[in-house]
C-alpha cells in the first residue's frame, strides 16, 4: 500500500525535530530519508511505526488515516538499528513472535519461520540465542522477524551501520532485492548516501527537521535544490563568483575571479550583479592546456590515485581548493607544482545564489 | 587488572580476603557446630558428637510452627513487596512526571527508617483504625520494608532495560501490557528474582516488627528465637538457628541454579 505523510511536524517544547514532511512513497518503492545526525531521520519513522504521536500533520497507508492508530495495530515491519532482538528467546522464536501475537496457527507459522530463515540464509541456526549470532546473522534474523509477518509497509532504521563495509554493501542489495521481491512499500533511514542512492526508489534529502529536496538519486545529484543538498550528496567544488549579463534564460558569470562561464538556465533570481556560487562536481572536470580557453588554471597540489579515476587536488588562481576527478591516464606525467587547464564538461555548472 | 597471588602485593590481598572472610563466617560455623556438643550448654569446639539437639529443634512443635507462621509472612509479604515494587519501579523509569524523584525517594525511604520507630507508629496506627486483623497487620509492615529492597534491585535493572525490545515487541502486535510480560518480565526476571528473594529474607529475618504486630499466639521463628534466647540458652535454639544458616544456604544455592539456568526454557 501507498504511505502519505502530509504536513508532518514534531517538536519538543520549542525544539523542532521534524517541520512539515510531506512525502508520498508509492506501492512497492522505498523512500531514504537522508541527512546528518540530528536531522528528524529517526523521529520521522517512529511517527510512522506509532512509536511518537506527530505535533501535527497526518499519516496515511492506502485510504487509511493511521496518525492516531496506536503502534501494535499498524501494520508495520520495523527493523532496529540496535535489532531489538529478544534476548531470551531463540532466532526462530523470535521470528515466530509476530506471528503468534497474529495467532497464526502452530502448523503455519512453523512453515512460515522455516521458509523465512530460509530465506535469509540462517536455516542451522534457529535455536540459536541472539547473543550466540554474529553481528549479520543478527541482523538478518531482525530482518526476517520483519518480513515473516507479512506488513503492508516495512521500515529500516540505519539497519546496516552496524556492519562492516563489505557485508553492509551486499546486505543492503540483499535487503533491497527482498523488499521488491515482497512488493514492500518502505521508508529506510540512513546518514550514508551511496547507500540511500543504490537502494532507495526516492531520497528526501533532510536538514534540522526540514526536507531540503525529494526526488529520484539522478535528480537529487544532477539537481540539487540548494548548496546544502549539493554539498551533502557526493562531492562538490563550489566556486564564488557574480552574474555578469543575462542572455535569454542562460547567464553568464565571473567565477573564481576572473573567469567568465555560461551558466544554463540558472533561475530567473541570477540577475546581473547577483552574488553566489557556482556547484561543480569533480567528476565532470576535464583537464585541458593551461592556456585553452574556458577553462581554469589552476596548480596542481597532490594527485592521488584511486584506482579507476584519480583525484587532483589544486589550487585556482584566486586561492581556492578545487578537486577534479580524471581518468589516470590523464594524471600521469602532472606533478604538483604544474599548471594545469580545468574544463568544466558542458552544463556542469549549477549556480546558487548567494542567501 | 589482575594481579597474581604470587607478587608480595597479591599475597597480602589474599591473607586479607582469607581473615575477612574467616571474620564473617565463622561466628556461622560455631552456630551450626556447637549444638553438635554432648554438653548441656554449649560450647565450641563441640565436644562430643550429637545429634539430639537438632532432634529436638526439629521435633518442637512450637519452633515448627513457628517456622511455618515465618514462611507464610515472608513469602506472602515478598510476593507482595515484588509486585508493588516491580510495578512502581517500571512507573518510575517509564514515565517522566514532576515529582518522580520524590516519588523515588518516599519509596526508598524505609531503608532509613529505623524499624522501631516503624513498629511503633503502625502498632498505634493499626490499634487506632482497627485496619487489618490478624497476620496481615505484620504483612503489611513487611510489605513496607521489604519494597524498597525489590525497588533497589529493580530500578536500574529496568533503567539499563533497552526499551527498543519493547518497541519491537509492539511493532510486532504485542499490546503495552502483553510486550511487559512477554518481553520485559522475562529480559529482567534475574533481577527482580534477586529483589524479591532478598525481600523474603529480610521478611525472615525480621524481629521487630514481628514482635510489635505478629498475631498473638503465632509467633515467627525469629520472634520464638528470640523468647528463648532471653529464657535460657538451651543448645536447641542454636540447633534451630544452625537448621536456618543450613536452609539459607539451601535457598542461596537453589537461586544461584535458578539465576544459571533458568535464564532460558528450552
Ligand atoms: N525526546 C526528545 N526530546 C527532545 N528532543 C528530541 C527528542 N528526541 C529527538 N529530539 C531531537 O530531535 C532532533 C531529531 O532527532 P532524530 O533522532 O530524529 O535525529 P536523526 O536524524 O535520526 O539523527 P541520527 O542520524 O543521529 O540518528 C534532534 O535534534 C534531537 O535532539
Ligand atoms: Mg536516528
Amino acid at each position: 500500500m501507498d504511505i502519505q505523510l502530509q504536513n508532518l511536524r514534531k517538536t519538543y517544547g520549542s525544539a523542532v525535530a521534524v517541520a512539515d514532511m510531506s512525502a508520498k512513497i508509492p506501492q512497492g518503492r522505498m523512500l531514504a530519508l537522508l541527512g546528518p545526525s540530528g536531522c528528524g531521520k529517526t523521529t520521522t519513522l517512529r511517527m510512522v511505526a506509532g512509536f511518537i504521536a506527530p505535533t501535527s500533520g497526518s499519516i496515511r497507508v492506502g485510504a487509511t488515516d493511521i496518525t492516531t492508530l496506536p503502534a501494535h495495530k499498524r501494520d508495520t515491519g520495523l527493523v532496529f538499528q540496535s535489532y531489538a532482538l529478544f534476548p531470551h528467546l531463540s532466532a526462530a522464536e523470535n521470528i515466530a513472535f509476530g506471528l503468534r501475537r497474529r495467532g497464526v496457527a502452530r502448523a503455519e507459522r512453523e512453515q512460515r519461520v522455516t521458509a523465512m530463515l530460509d530465506k535469509l540464509k540462517l536455516s542451522g541456526l534457529a535455536d540459536r540465542l541472539p547473543r550466540q549470532l554474529s553481528g549479520g546473522q543478527q541482523q538478518r534474523v531482525a530482518v526476517a522477524r520483519a518480513l515473516v509477518i507479512n506488513p503492508s509497509i516495512l521500515l529500516l532504521d540505519e539497519p546496516f551501520s552496524n556492519l562492516d563495509a563489505k557485508l553492509r554493501e551486499s546486505t543492503g542489495l540483499e535487503m533491497s532485492r527482498l523488499q521488491r521481491e515482497f512488493g514492500l512499500t518502505s521508508i529506510f533511514v540512513t546518514h550514508d548516501q551511496t547507500e540511500a542512492m543504490s537502494i532507495a526508489d526516492t531520497i528526501a534529502v533532510m536538514k534540522d527537521g526540514e526536507l531540503q529536496q525529494i526526488g529520484s538519486a539522478s535528480e537529487i545529484y544532477e539537481r540539487p535544490a540548494n548548496r546544502f543538498v549539493a554539498d551533502f550528496i557526493g562531492r562538490a567544488n563550489f566556486l564564488a563568483g557574480r552574474i555578469l549579463r543575462r542572455e535569454g534564460q542562460d547567464a553568464v558569470a565571473e567565477l573564481a575571479a576572473g573567469l567568465e562561464m555560461r551558466l544554463l538556465d540558472p533561475g530567473a533570481a541570477a540577475l546581473p550583479g547577483a552574488q553566489g556560487e557556482a556547484l561543480l562536481r569533480p567528476e565532470a572536470i576535464a583537464l585541458a592546456d593551461h592556456a585553452s580557453p574556458g577553462s581554469f588554471k589552476a596548480t596542481v597540489e597532490q594527485i592521488s590515485y584511486q584506482g579507476a579515476i584519480a583525484n587532483l587536488h589544486a589550487r585556482l588562481a584566486d586561492g581556492s581548493a578545487i578537486v577534479a576527478s580524471v581518468p589516470p591516464e590523464d594524471a600521469r606525467g602532472l606533478a604538483p607544482g604544474k599548471l594545469v587547464g580545468l574544463a568544466p564538461k558542458p552544463a556542469a555548472l549549477i549556480w546558487f545564489a548567494k542567501s | 587488572m589482575t594481579i597474581s597471588f604470587r607478587s608480595p602485593l597479591g599475597f597480602v590481598l589474599l591473607l586479607l580476603a582469607v581473615l575477612a572472610f574467616g571474620y564473617l563466617l565463622l561466628p556461622i560455623l560455631v552456630v551450626v557446630a556447637a549444638p553438635l556438643g554432648d554438653t548441656g550448654y554449649l560450647a565450641f569446639p563441640p565436644r562430643g558428637l550429637t545429634f539430639k539437639w537438632y532432634a529436638a529443634a526439629l521435633h518442637d512443635t512450637r519452633y515448627l510452627s513457628a517456622l511455618a507462621v515465618s514462611l507464610r509472612i515472608a513469602l506472602t509479604s515478598a510476593l507482595i513487596a515484588c509486585t508493588i515494587g516491580v510495578a512502581a519501579a517500571y512507573g518510575l523509569t517509564r514515565f517522566s512526571f514532576p515529582g518522580r524523584r520524590l516519588l523515588e525517594a518516599i519509596f526508598l525511604s524505609p531503608l532509613i527508617l529505623p524499624t522501631l520507630v516503624l513498629a511503633v507508629g503502625l502498632t498505634l496506627f493499626f490499634t487506632r483504625t482497627g485496619l487489618l486483623v490478624g497476620s496481615w497487620k505484620l504483612v503489611a509492615a513487611h510489605v513496607i520494608v521489604c519494597t524498597p529492597y525489590v525497588l533497589r534491585v529493580s530500578l536500574p535493572v529496568l533503567r539499563r532495560f533497552d526499551r527498543s525490545l519493547e518497541e519491537a515487541a509492539r511493532n510486532l502486535g504485542a499490546s503495552p501490557v502483553m510486550a511487559f510480560f512477554l518481553v520485559v518480565l522475562p529480559v529482567v526476571r534475574p533481577g527482580i528474582v534477586a529483589g524479591t528473594v532478598l525481600a523474603f529474607i529480610t521478611s525472615f529475618d525480621e524481629v521487630v516488627l514481628a514482635l510489635f504486630l505478629a498475631e498473638p499466639g503465632a509467633p515467627t521463628l525469629p520472634v520464638m528465637i528470640y523468647s528463648a534466647v532471653q529464657l535460657g540458652f538451651e543448645p536447641s535454639v542454636a540447633a534451630v538457628s544452625g537448621l536456618l544458616v543450613l536452609a539459607t544456604l539451601g535457598l542461596m544455592i537453589l537461586y544461584h541454579l535458578l539465576g544459571t539456568f533458568g535464564g532460558r526454557r528450552n
